[in-house]
């Protein structure tokens, strides 16, 4: 999967390359309106994460010549103004995603699989990590073989975890997904609830799963 | 507006108060003088006539007595005429004809009575009321009136008395008299109009020292006051709300430059400690568990950076009103419900007591409800002592409102500290001891999230014994 990054910001740039990297992206930066437009004009990208406010050019006209090329990469805009009519501005030319500075890394990894149509939820109705098994139709939790009582937020915040096993959700992101929060409210919630959760899903067993993403958040996977 | 100013304005807008003041003195003046000097004149006029015409007419009732009694001479008559003629200033003439129309005597001192075109009375013993005008080719003017007499001898048995008064003069003083009142209104006009502008500068001077004063008023000296008993009844409205003005200002600017302030060392905060840490780590070589403890650190700062900055700019659009309502009827119950939900992990732990109780709809906006309620429960929630008890009461009060009403057993707020609970950064210093994680803008946004909806937010507190908030929101 390749994406083209185009941001003015080096230390932006720098980041997000540094961890799109790492999550098994190539990706390419541009660091000008023209340099983006050449280069997302001469190969072939899967993303292309385009600043808003860039020196030469702003992020919507370089979006209006791209779709004028007839070039139809899914776009993602990065912006440092949130304002409503710059929400609007960008779903009426048809971007992609829009995602306000300062945002988390890991919001923006999400937003990326998304726009790329990466399946995250699996077809089937059970996940199974190492010797976790969760039925998403019948609500039912088992490790080897036991069932394990949930109530029904448990339940939602362990198939979230699962459902994105390997990506590190931070407390914001699992407030919003979980609770419907979608504002800045106490986030030592999540960590009560996790560590609720915890206790019933890998307290009893040896083989732990949830791990804590220190500064982050937290992440469901097999180590 | 516009139409408004149509019809309230003869003159254009920026015409000043003292022009206006001017004409309107100017044509007052002109209308009344012309009034006071148009009766005079009219009365002068009209007397002059009168005596004008009952001279005449007494004339031609001396030569009707003369000319009846049988003998009449013309010596007589022309004595008669003689006896008259120093009447006044003017000068009048007499021409008697016989029946046939020959000229039996002119008598007078003007000698144009040929000219004159007396004017012909049918009856004999018509009343001679009639008077007639007659300016001359030379340019004297001529009352005229026309008589029978009865007179025995003559042929027909009566004679024709025609007499005319020269009145020259009089029109002459009379014109004389018209330049005079027109030259009078002319000045008076003049000197009301200056007179007129003389009192509206004086009237108005009042008005100029207000504005030097208000002129002297700068961002930095904004403690000045018109102080409103010094100036004159009509000012000392307009002074009165200038200065309430002033305080509002006043007030706005201080809370403005205490905001900046107040923002400038929240920032200082976070970054100095970010800056500090970042310093003293990168000073030495550290194992790589250090280095994760700091960034971890850092990202507690930077997300606290990114929540303040999120809830300024929401208060910075709430206050310009830029945040679009999308109002519904939410049930409030649901809402709570779900935030209790949020936070049910932690208050278990806490082993608070929650309870929500009545029933109602709100008209608001779910999301902000949302946002209000959970505010307003992690306050009560932060300051309740373990073990206490929070009620969250809903109620639709007739049809003017609906409340929310959160009830906590917390540490309470001091009666002195009430009003500033609403300032942002504001933290009561019991908070402040009681735990150092709030960002002292949560009520900030309550406040600004019911005004936005028109409602009203009440804080009752006592110290030691817990907090009440209520919260009104207008029905639709």
């Amino acid at each position: 999967m390749r994406i083209l990054i185009v941001e003015d910001e080096k230390k932006t740039a720098g980041f997000l390359r540094k961890g799109l990297s790492e999550n098994g992206f190539v990706v390419d930066v541009a660091h000008t309106a023209e340099d983006g437009l050449f280069q997302a004009h001469a190969s072939d990208y899967d993303l292309v994460i385009l600043d808003v406010m860039l020196p030469d050019k702003s992020g919507w006209v370089v979006f209006e010549e791209m779709r004028r090329e007839g070039n139809k990469t899914p776009v993602l805009f990065l912006t440092a103004r949130d304002s409503v009519e710059d929400r609007v501005k960008g779903l009426e030319l048809g971007a992609d995603d829009y995602l306000v500075k300062p945002f988390a890394f890991s919001e923006l990894l999400a937003r990326v699989r998304v726009v790329l149509r990466r399946p995250q939820v699996q077809k089937d109705q059970t996940i199974e990590i190492a010797d976790l098994q969760i039925d998403l139709l019948k609500r039912k939790v088992k490790r080897t073989g036991k069932q394990i009582d949930l109530t029904q937020k448990e339940f939602v915040l362990l198939s979230l975890l699962a459902k994105r096993s390997g990506d590190a959700l931070s407390r914001t992101m699992i407030a919003e997904q979980v609770w419907d929060m979608n504002f800045d409210s106490d986030t030592n919630v999540v960590d009560v609830a996790i560590r609720r959760l915890r206790s019933k899903v890998d307290d009893p067993f040896e083989r732990k799963l949830i791990h804590t993403v220190r500064g982050v958040g937290y992440v469901l996977e097999e180590r | 507006m516009s139409s408004k100013r149509d019809k309230s304005a003869h003159l254009p807008q920026s015409y000043s108060i003292v022009t206006r003041l001017t004409l309107a003195f100017a044509l007052t003046a002109f209308g009344m003088l012309t009034l006071t000097t148009g009766f005079l004149y009219y009365a002068l006029v009209s007397t002059l006539h009168t005596k004008d015409e009952r001279f005449l007419a007494d004339k031609i009732v001396h030569f009707r007595d003369i000319i009846r009694s049988s003998n009449y001479d013309v010596r007589e008559l022309e004595q008669e005429v003689q006896a008259g003629s120093s009447y006044q200033f003017n000068k009048y003439v007499v021409k008697i004809v016989n029946a046939r129309g020959r000229e039996i005597m002119t008598a007078g001192t003007n000698a144009v009575t040929d000219t004159l075109p007396f004017p012909q009375p049918h009856e004999v013993d018509e009343e001679p009321l009639q008077t007639v005008r007659f300016k001359s080719a030379s340019g004297e003017v001529f009352i005229m009136m026309s008589a029978w007499a009865k007179c025995r001898d003559c042929d027909g048995h009566r004679v024709l008395i025609n007499t005319a008064l020269n009145v020259t003069v009089e029109e002459a003083i009379l014109k004389q008299y018209r330049k005079q009142i027109f030259l009078v209104l002319i000045i008076g006009i003049f000197l009301a109009g200056l007179t007129g502008m003389a009192i509206a500068r004086r009237g108005l001077s009042p008005l100029r020292r207000i504005t030097a004063v208000i002129q002297r008023i700068r961002a930095s000296q904004l403690n000045e006051r018109l102080a409103p008993a010094t100036w004159p009844q009509e000012l000392k409205m307009l002074a009165t709300s200038f200065d309430e003005m002033l305080d509002r200002l006043e007030d706005s600017f201080v809370r403005l430059s205490r905001f900046s302030t107040d923002i400038a060392h929240e920032l200082r905060t976070p970054i100095n400690n970010l800056m500090g840490e970042t310093e003293v780590s990168l000073s030495k070589t550290r194992t790589i568990e250090d280095y994760q403890q700091i960034l971890e650190s850092s990202m507690e700062e930077y997300t606290r950076l990114s929540h303040m900055i999120e809830g300024l700019l929401f208060l910075a659009r709430a206050e310009n009103t830029d945040i679009k309502l999308e109002r519904t009827q939410v049930d409030p119950i649901k809402e709570i419900q779900d935030v209790l939900e949020y936070y049910h992990a932690l208050t278990e732990e806490k082993k608070l007591h929650v309870q929500c109780r009545g029933s109602g709809s709100v008209y608001a906006d779910p999301l902000l409800l949302r946002r209000a309620v959970t505010n307003l429960f992690s306050n009560a929630f932060r300051y309740s002592p373990s073990g206490s008890s929070i009620h969250i009461d809903v109620q639709e009060n007739d049809d003017q409102f609906s409340s929310i009403l959160i009830k906590d057993n917390g540490i309470g707020i001091e009666t002195e500290e009430l009003q500033n609970i609403f300032e942002r950064f504001y933290r009561t210093p019991g908070a402040k001891s009681h735990d150092t994680c709030g960002s002292g803008l949560g009520l900030a946004i309550v406040k600004s999230i019911m005004d936005l909806h028109g409602g009203t937010i009440e804080v009752l507190s006592v110290p030691k014994q817990g907090t009440t908030v209520h919260l009104r929101f207008p029905a639709q």
